[in-house]
């Protein structure tokens, strides 16, 4: 569309990744590319994973983050479905 | 000199954690908390269960996102040390297949007194379980498996610890 999209990278685990199919999606943004941004693409991209977004955690660089957080092409982002390690 | 090159190398050893899909030694985790300056070793094992809400499990996957998993438990062992006065801390936690009853989590915490050392285990197990991204998939007896998902599709954590 432009030449400011950002293309990013989204890593995902456990059901998330047995649901999508694959461990790591590209997903495009139009800025602001947000984590609530995101979460609404994915839903809309992604309707196997959009019963399960609403609980889902997004962690960048290792850090859990608010749907405020930015978001640049260059970000380690992860989805987090709830934990059950323990 | 030599004194306060010593007390910083120890500080630095305070804490260990790990990720492996070899079972876990019990022994060898009490050994990595265990020093002269420790009145009590408190050690917690998290072992897997045959049945859960009456169902029969065969065996279990465990999956971490692993350099995310690696710094949440050194963030929460590190957290664990400021808060309560600690000797030193170790977390495992086991990857990959695992057959009831292996052990899927040990965390040992040695301290000066016990009341810290149980107070900082209980704390670190509980915290594990709430941010560590690690998820268990059950391989249940009926040959249906699944991925635990606490507050989807089994209670959310806390109701059941």
């Amino acid at each position: 569309m432009n030449t400011t999209t950002i293309d990013l990278s989204v890593r995902l685990f456990a059901e998330a990744r047995d649901r999508a199919g694959e461990d790591v999606i590209a997903v495009r943004l139009e800025p602001p590319a947000t984590v609530g941004a995101l979460r609404r693409r994915l839903a809309e991209r992604y309707p196997q994973l959009e019963p399960l977004l609403p609980y889902a955690m997004f962690a960048v660089s290792h850090d859990y983050v608010s749907d405020e957080h930015p978001l640049t092409s260059e970000a380690e982002i992860a989805l987090i479905l709830p934990v059950s390690g323990g | 000199m030599t004194a306060v090159s010593a007390a910083e190398q120890s500080m630095e050893k305070k804490t260990t954690v790990q990720l492996t899909t070899d079972p876990i030694d019990p022994a060898r985790v009490v050994t990595q908390v265990t020093s002269v300056d420790a009145g009590a070793v408190v050690l917690f094992l998290g072992t897997t269960r045959r049945q859960t809400a009456g169902r029969a499990t065969d065996s279990l996957d465990y999956e971490a996102y692993e350099p995310m998993a690696r710094a949440k438990l050194e963030e929460l062992a590190q957290a664990a040390v400021s808060r309560w006065a600690l000797t030193a801390v170790a977390v495992v936690h086991r990857l990959g297949h695992l057959i009831p009853p292996e052990a899927s989590v040990a965390v040992a915490v040695s301290s000066p007194h016990r009341a810290a050392a149980f107070e900082a285990g209980k704390w670190l197990i509980d915290e594990l379980k709430k941010v560590v991204p690690i998820w268990k998939r059950e391989n249940w007896a009926d040959g249906t498996s699944d991925w635990a998902l606490p507050g989807i599709n089994r209670p959310a954590e806390g109701a059941t610890s």
